[in-house]
This record gives structure tokens, sequence and C-alpha cells, in this order.
């Protein structure tokens, strides 16, 4: 019988992943010599939530349709009723049907990145969409899509800078405090460019990141100064 | 639970899936209410969970779909945890034979000898549900309802006792040292002292309680001092008629007043012995009872929301919970199963869960001739268990000790 190296258990012959610690199982062989090493940590499976079942995926999923189709309508028959016309009413139709549409995405996709991109092109679409239809595609292009853009470039090394780091503490929050310093700078950047000033940036975004810059380098050097030897946890631990 | 050979991880969960539902009462979720936290039915069935260094450590069981129990396995050992809002060492017990008895069968064709040679066996033992049986009605009882008589007056207000004083380990660590020694030479030692093992260890237990406040206290006025008081669960079942599978146990509080000077460990064990003699009656424990019973029927405090009910009962806790106590030694007694479950048990451990109030508790199960006394801790010093084991020692009784903290000793 196939033993799991990590935790010593026996499995089932065709089970390939242990089912308590998810090591590859080895092919056949005598039971593992542990040495009573114990993990250290708890086992993260058990807290986690336990995910929706097909069944259940599709019963939220038209909870929420239906939901979602009594103000769809009503917006919709009193746009009706009074002009004749669909006019502002696509305004709200547009942002039910974009929530509809990511709840849906939540509820049927799990890989995060997946649910990165998908969540992305969302908002893109939705602000191309709305910017349409009220006759405002340059808004889209010179403002909405440098804004999504920045947003996605500051979070994207932020998430991955969190998931990747070994240790997470003050580091994770240096990090977000230098991307929103990022951001301040682009945003300023991108005021001074649409608008007819002669200036590169308009100077506030160089306050903030002044501000900001510090307080995350200094948080950066607590974290792997201290972060070590000294366990914040027992420190503040009542 | 060590087994003699590695857990089979796949069956162990196999026979997870036949018996849980068989004990329906365990089968739940805890779910906040307007005025309560109820346990409701929880459709899914538990999985077993990889065992870590630290055992009985946080289970979130205010999570929606969290079982208030969980099977542990690592390696040769099964170590079942259970909530107390579930159940007592008694249910827990009885889980985990009938869990043992179902990875028995659960592979073997129920048409070939030895299934039902072992089926006839495990069905003799009125300590094993098996799969097929359905739950009877008296499983399910609120024992303690049942037994709650409201005319009867509420125990007096205990005193405030000894607490341990140390520094407590980090979060999520929880240090067990386990002694291991020969049943018979404990009996043997407490029928010296016309006792029983739980008066006996009880003594033993108040004894090195006694050492360590005469050392911490030294600079103290004796007539100051906090008596000392050691918590004994007692189970219930064996003196109020029930059949319950939930909780139903109490706690019987001998308390030895070290202000009025220095006891010997014999005289502590006649305290004991002579206290158990008195207060293991049915009327002392039905007061008790009462006292538990009253709050949670008073119309007023039903009523009452539930956030202030939390704050309530925190304070409750706090002046009159595990604060009455300066330790606590719970004995489950001997532990009986039958043969062929014999044959892969190799030893039986029972943790007591910890008490960020009383810094160590301890826990006592013996199994074939062997007796385990083990230690939980949440507190760096080692004082009371190394008091405790040489005093055994001193008696001649050898021990072997075990545990998930090595290098300290």
């Amino acid at each position: 019988m196939p033993y799991c190296p990590y935790c010593g258990v026996e499995v089932d012959r065709e089970t390939t992943k242990c089912p308590l610690c998810a090591t590859a199982i080895p092919t056949e062989g005598p039971p593992p010599l542990l040495k009573d090493e114990y993990p250290h940590k708890e086992h993260q499976l058990y807290y986690k939530r336990r995910p929706f079942t097909a069944e259940e995926k599709r019963s939220v999923f038209w909870f929420f349709s239906l939901l979602f189709s009594v103000p769809l309508t009503i917006v919709i028959v009193v746009d009706l009723l009074r002009d004749w016309l669909i006019s502002w009413s696509l305004f709200p139709l547009v942002g039910i049907i974009g929530v509809w549409i990511g709840i849906a995405i939540g509820l049927f996709f799990r890989r995060t990145w997946l649910l990165y991109v998908l969540y992305s092109i969302l908002i893109v679409l939705l602000s191309l969409i709305i910017n349409t239809l009220a006759g405002a595609f340059h808004l889209f292009l010179y403002w909405n899509l440098p804004i999504i853009i920045m947003t996605a470039l500051g979070i994207t090394p932020c998430a991955l800078y969190a998931k990747y780091t070994t240790r997470k503490g003050f580091n994770v929050l240096g990090m977000i405090m230098w991307a929103i310093a990022l951001f301040c700078v682009g945003l300023d950047f991108l005021i001074s460019a649409n608008t007819d000033t002669h200036h590169l940036l308009q100077g506030w975004s160089i306050i903030v990141a002044a501000a900001l810059g510090p307080v995350g380098a200094l948080l950066m050097y607590v974290h792997y100064r201290f972060g070590k030897t000294m366990s914040f946890k027992r420190f503040f631990h009542a | 639970m060590h087994l003699t050979e590695p857990v089979h991880i796949d069956r162990l969960s196999r026979a997870l899936e036949r018996i849980v539902p068989r004990f329906p009462y365990y089968q739940v979720h805890v779910r906040k209410g307007a005025f309560w936290y109820t346990l409701e039915e929880n459709p899914r069935i538990p999985l077993p969970v990889i065992d870590s260094k630290s055992p009985c450590r946080y289970m979130p069981i205010k999570q929606r779909g969290v079982f208030p129990f969980r099977i542990r396995v690592f390696g040769r050992t099964i170590a079942p945890e259970f909530s107390h809002a579930l159940t007592d060492g008694t249910g827990a017990l009885i889980f985990t034979k009938s869990l043992l008895a179902t990875y028995r069968l659960i592979d073997l064709s129920s048409s070939s000898p030895e299934y039902k040679e072992l089926y006839r066996e495990y069905a003799a033992d009125p300590e094993i549900f098996l799969f097929d049986t359905p739950a009877r009605d008296e499983e399910f009882e609120d024992a303690f309802l049942s037994h709650f008589d409201p005319t009867i007056p509420t125990p007096d207000q205990e005193k405030k006792v000894f607490h341990l004083p140390g520094k407590k380990l980090p979060i999520g660590t929880y240090r067990v040292r386990t002694g291991d020694m020969s049943v018979q030479k404990i009996i043997d030692l407490a029928k010296e002292h016309n006792a029983s093992i739980t008066e006996f260890l009880s003594g033993v237990y108040f004894y090195s309680l006694q050492h360590i406040q005469e050392h911490v206290f030294s600079n103290k006025i004796r007539g100051r001092w906090d008596p000392l008081s050691v918590m004994l669960p007692v189970n219930l079942r064996g003196l109020l008629p029930s059949s319950t599978m939930r909780n139903f146990f109490l706690t019987l509080n001998p308390l030895l007043d070290t202000r009025l000077g220095h006891y010997e460990l014999d005289e502590i064990i006649q305290r004991v012995h002579h206290f158990m003699k008195t207060q293991l009656d049915h009327r002392h424990l039905k007061q008790q009872i009462t006292r538990n019973v009253k709050g949670v029927v008073h119309p007023l405090l039903r009523i009452s929301p539930l956030w202030v009910k939390n704050i309530g009962l925190k304070m409750i806790y706090r002046d009159f919970g595990e604060s009455r106590f300066s330790g606590s030694i719970s004995n489950l007694g001997r532990a009986v199963f039958p043969p062929s479950l014999e044959d892969i048990i190799e030893t039986l451990e029972f943790v007591p869960p910890p008490s960020s109030t009383l810094g160590v508790k301890c826990g006592v199960i013996s199994y074939r001739g062997r007796l385990r006394l083990t230690f939980g801790s949440l507190i760096e010093e080692t004082a009371l268990e190394r008091l405790v084991f040489t005093t055994l020692r001193s008696y001649g009784i050898p021990i072997k000790l075990t545990g998930n903290w090595k290098g300290e000793e």
C-alpha cells in the first residue's frame, strides 16, 4: 500500500495526493520513518469555507437574477411610461447588469488570476458602455481607461508581493503605501496632461508621495530589521 | 490514540462518512440566532485533518458549516477533538470507539465471516454504536434540563483562589507532557492511602500546587494567602439516570485552605477522599444543575438579545467559570475496547482542553494496564508537571515521559 511521505498515513492505491497534506504520493514502498515531527502550524484546510456545490451555485445565481430583475423592470417601465422611450434607464440597466455579471463571475470561477482578469475586463467594458451611452467616448479614452490601468498597475505588484513574500506583516502595508504614492503621482500627471496646464505635475502628488514614501520605507525597515528577532504576535499578545 | 499501524486515511474518511450520520447530535454546526446560539443539522461530512504539534487549539465553531469536533490524523495517531459545547469525555469516547469499529468494518464484505465475527463483537459492546443502528431518543436528551429542580437552592459562591503564575507560551502553542506509568502501582498506592485513583492523584496535584504557592507567596503573610481549589469533573450519567450523548458532567472542587498551615500529602489525600464521599451525592450535584440551568430558563434572560447575553456571559464566566479553580484533573477512567480493537490500538492519551485562566490542566486515562497522566499547558513554567511527576517517582513509580516539547527537561 502507498504511504504519504510527509504525514505517514496509508492511502488507497489510486490516490495521487495525500488527502491530509496534499503531498504527492510516491509509488508503493514501506511506511516512512517519521520522527514524530508534527506540523507546527494548524492545517488551514479545515478553516476554509466549503465551496458551493454546482447546484448551490445555480440556486444563488437564479436568486440574484430574480432579485435584479425587479429593479430592472421597474426602471424600464417607469422610463417607458414617462417618455415612451428607453433613455435614462439605460444607465441603471447597465449598472445592474454589470453587478449581476460580477456576481456570476465570482460564483462560477475559482482561480484568482482568472477572476482578476475577468473583473478588469468587466470594469473596462462597463466604463466604456456608460461613457459611450453618454456620448462621451473621449472621457473613457483620456480619463477612465488610464485610471483603470493605473489602479491595476498599483494592485498587481501589491497582490503578488503579499502572496509570495514568506513573512507577511508591516512589509505589505509598506508596499501598499508606496503603491498609493505612485498612483497619486500618475493621477497628478494625468490631470496635468488632460488639462491645459504647462506643468508635468501639479505638485500635490509630490506632497502625498513625500508623506507616504518614508512611512512605507519605515514600515519596510521595521519589518526586515526587527521581524526576525521579535515576534509581534507575542509582543502584542494580551 | 496511537495505533500499531499507520492510519489508512481514505478508509478513515469512509468510516467517518458512515458513522457521523449515526450521531445526528454531533452532525451539527453552530448557528447564531437573535437570542441564542443553536446547534443545527449540518448536512456535510467532516474530513480528517492533519494533526499539528500543538493539539486542542482554536476551532472556528461559529463559522457556518464547521463541525464542533474534528478528527486529526498524523502517522499512526488518530486524535478526535471535541468542543465541550457538543459533548463531554464520555460522549467523545463512545464516538471514538464507534468510529474505530467502523474503520475496521468498512472495507470488509458484509457477507465475509470476518465481518460477521467483528460485527457481533462490536454489537455486544454497549459503548459502540454501530453505523446501521438508529439513534435513540434518549441520546438527544438535554439531561441538565431533565434534572433541573427550581425549588433547590443554588450553592454558595466559591472563594477567590490561587492561580498558577507564569509567562504565557506564544499564541497557538500548547505544551503537552505525558507520563506513562503502571495502573496497578497507582492502584496499590491509592489503596495504601485508602483512596481511589482520582483522589490519590488529586492529592498529589494539590500537594504540588501547595509547594508552588509556598514558593510564590514566601514573602506574603500566610493569613492573606488564597486557598487552593482543584476542579474534578464528574460524569453524571453514573449518578443521575440518563443516556444522553450530549454534555452531562459537573465539577467537584475540593478546597485546601493553605492559610491555616502546611499540609502533608497523606493529610491532603484524606481530605480529598472525605470531600468526595460527602459531595459526590445527587443532592449536591443537583444544586449545581439548578444554578447552571436557572439562568437559561429565566424569562428575562431568555428574551434578552444574544449580544447582551454574550457580554453578560463573559462577565459571569470571568467570575464564576474556571477562575474558581487553581487547577484541574480530569480522569476518564479505564478505557475498554473489544479485543479486535485492542489489537490495533497501542496507546491511548487524554489531552485536557487548554485554559488560559488555569494555565495547566491534567487529563488521566488508563488503558491495558497503563495509566497516562497528561498535562496540557499554556505557560512556560513546568514546575507543576515536574513536581507531580517527581512526587509520584518518590513513591517508586517508574514514569516514561513523552510530549510535544523537547529540550526543556
